[in-house]
């Protein structure tokens, strides 16, 4: 166990190598400050990894060691020579004190991380669809070609349980860790969303140290290891999870981008919101819900700033373009959700349970009330006129909510019976951001006037 | 957990103490955000526990998942194991349904679940339509006829194992 452990660092470690090479082309390294970079780079990398990956498998690639770690060192490689040619002079943001987080937040984390590598595979829909295709995915075809085997990724009739409609990024990911292992081990592949878990905690460190203290963002960091939705989301091994660290961040990454006018930080979200799709669908109305948050702040404040958040979401929709002509060359797709007027006037029953579902959600302890707790400080920040964060926050949470309930109630599937428990899974995305923002919404509410917080 | 949630809340009132005489401001946003925590993930630590002893009590070296609870009392281990020792790496298998899967009143629930469980089990392993595949996995079908071409066969009551000769 412990070498597959190993063999899981040393494959995230690879990534992380892959994460510096884009922040380096990006011009993002010499902007992040020391300590904050390795977190930072890790999360980008596992992102860049899940968008990337696909691509691969659908051009009758593999994700085999052979093939993706020269393009690693291509990435680093063009990453050092853009970087060096650059001869630009550090200009690091505030974060450098990121012993205190590594402190407070680090110690939880690696406990969850070694109490992840310990837990055995349980829940039916991480079987038979997140693993069961990522070892198809390692282990089938040949070294370099043939890993996306028709026969297993075109044939829904043969595979019902394992959504073959899903976008195979997080899949790639699991196959990259069996490479890595030796061998599918089923147990130490929680692992993995302990990093990614890493990943997002390091990325919102180093985008909000510099307008939160120290104390009060690593206790929200730590907050969030130990949130007990989010422990249970990482055992189950869904793929929740992985899409709410990649969103939340990206999420925070965009808002920035928005308050510093670094491209860098557009460049780095667009990676992440990009992955967020890559993972699981439901990334899709993620995405509108923070592109097009940020898209009506812009639009009243700086319209032309709108081109740029545009092409960002463009490039990350266009990301999905492989996965899309797979799924529609071999006619595969899904009847969940089937949208219609007629449809909703029929099912207007389905709006109650599904608003009652989500308010359920929000409030259950196990979310530690992240959510309404984000909403009231960020509304007092709004009074207070300290807008950076508050609005798009309270944009991208409305319009989460607002898809969910239209998917709802649109929906095929049986409503009390899977659709609303499947609400504290769905929700996971949301409520990591509410809780990773909580500090800086807190600190900006409490903080006197003539602070610059917020 | 219980370690790690001891370590913060001691690095909360460390904190804290520290922050509340230099920083009003920065001490009470540390008290708003930890007092959730400290409120509801204590309550949790017991449910940690248990579940890490469930987990310690199954044997970890196998790495095997659990068995859904919604096939325990249709599935055959040894139909498995021995599938997972015949049936090579890039061979594949069809699964061909006899005896009380074809039954009017069978569990078609149950039955959707055990082809997934076995699909996962045998991966990389390929299911395929059963003219394609180089063995037949019959479930149910111990006590009836032999499929045609029939060149190896376990009986693994109810189910049977069946390596085909190639089809030319």
């Amino acid at each position: 166990m412990i070498l597959h452990a190993v063999g899981v660092l040393v494959a995230n470690a690879l990534l992380a190598g892959g994460g510096v090479g884009v922040l380096m082309l990006v011009d993002g390294w010499r902007r992040l400050a020391r300590w904050t970079r390795p977190g930072v780079a890790l999360l980008v990398g596992q992102g860049a990894f899940v968008v990337v990956a696909p691509w691969l498998l659908y051009a009758g690639l593999s994700v085999s060691p052979l093939l993706v770690e020269p393009l690693i060192a291509l990435v680093l490689g063009a990453g050092l020579v853009v970087h060096r040619r650059r001869a630009l002079p550090a200009e690091p943001r505030p974060g450098g004190d990121g012993w205190i987080a590594a402190l407070v937040a680090g110690v939880p984390l690696v406990l969850l991380g070694a109490r992840a590598s310990y837990h055995a595979l349980f829940q039916f829909d991480a079987i038979s669809n997140w693993v069961t295709k990522a070892i198809v995915i390692w282990s089938g075809g040949h070294r370099l070609t043939g890993v996306l085997d028709p026969r297993f990724f075109a044939r829904p009739d043969l595979h019902p349980q394992s959504h073959l409609e899903y976008p195979v990024g997080l899949n790639a990911l699991y196959a990259w860790d069996f490479h890595w292992m030796g061998t599918a081990d089923t147990w130490v592949v929680h692992l993995q969303l302990a990093l990614l878990l890493a990943g997002a905690i390091g990325t919102a460190w180093a985008l909000l140290r510099p307008i939160v203290p120290a104390l009060p963002l690593s206790a929200g960091l730590a907050g969030l290891v130990l949130m007990p939705a989010q422990v249970d989301r990482l055992l189950s091994a869904y793929a929740d999870l992985p899409l709410a660290c990649v969103w939340a961040a990206g999420a925070i990454v965009l808002m920035r981008w928005r308050a510093e006018r670094e491209r860098y930080l557009l460049a780095l979200a667009t990676v992440l919101l990009a992955a967020t799709v890559a993972i699981k669908q439901d990334g899709g109305f993620y995405d509108v819900a923070i592109y097009g948050g940020l898209g009506i702040v812009l639009a009243v404040e700086e319209r032309r700033r709108l081109l740029e958040l545009s092409a960002s979401a463009a490039i990350a929709a266009l990301t999905t373009l492989p996965w899309r002509i797979y799924n529609a060359a071999h006619g595969i797709g899904s009847t969940d959700i089937r949208p219609g007027l007629s449809r909703m006037r029929a099912e207007t029953g389905n709006l109650r349970p599904t608003i009652d579902g989500i308010l359920h959600v929000f409030v259950s302890r196990g979310t530690l009330f992240a959510l309404p707790l984000a909403v009231a400080f960020a509304v007092a920040c709004i009074v207070k006129q300290r807008r950076t964060e508050a609005v798009p926050f309270l944009l991208a949470a409305s319009l989460v909510v607002v898809s969910i309930v239209l998917i709802y109630w649109n929906a095929a599937v049986n409503l009390p019976l899977v659709l609303i428990p499947a609400l504290a899974r769905i929700l996971t995305g949301l409520i990591v951001l509410a809780w990773l923002l909580l500090p800086t919404l807190v600190y900006g509410a409490l903080a006197p006037d003539e602070s610059s917080a917020g | 957990m219980a370690i790690a949630l001891t370590f913060l809340l001691a690095a909360a009132a460390l904190g804290l103490a520290y922050a509340a005489r230099t920083h009003r401001v920065e001490a009470a946003t540390v008290l708003i955000v930890a007092l959730p925590i400290v409120l509801f993930v204590p309550p949790n630590t017991q449910r940690w526990i248990d579940q890490l002893r469930r987990d310690h009590n199954r044997n970890s070296h196998t790495s095997r998942a659990v068995v859904p609870l919604a096939i325990l009392s249709v599935q055959n281990q040894a139909l498995e194991d021995q599938a997972a020792l015949s049936i090579g790496r890039h061979q594949t298998y069809a699964i061909v349904l006899r005896g009380r899967w074809t039954e009017r009143r069978a569990d078609t629930s149950a039955l959707t679940y055990l082809e997934s469980w076995l699909q996962f089990q045998l991966a990389p392993r390929l299911q395929v339509d059963p003219d394609r595949a180089d063995w037949l996995i019959v479930l149910g079908g111990a006590k009836g006829p032999l499929p045609r071409g029939a060149t190896t066969v376990y009986r693994l009551d109810p189910d049977l194992l069946v390596r085909r000769a190639p089809t030319t």
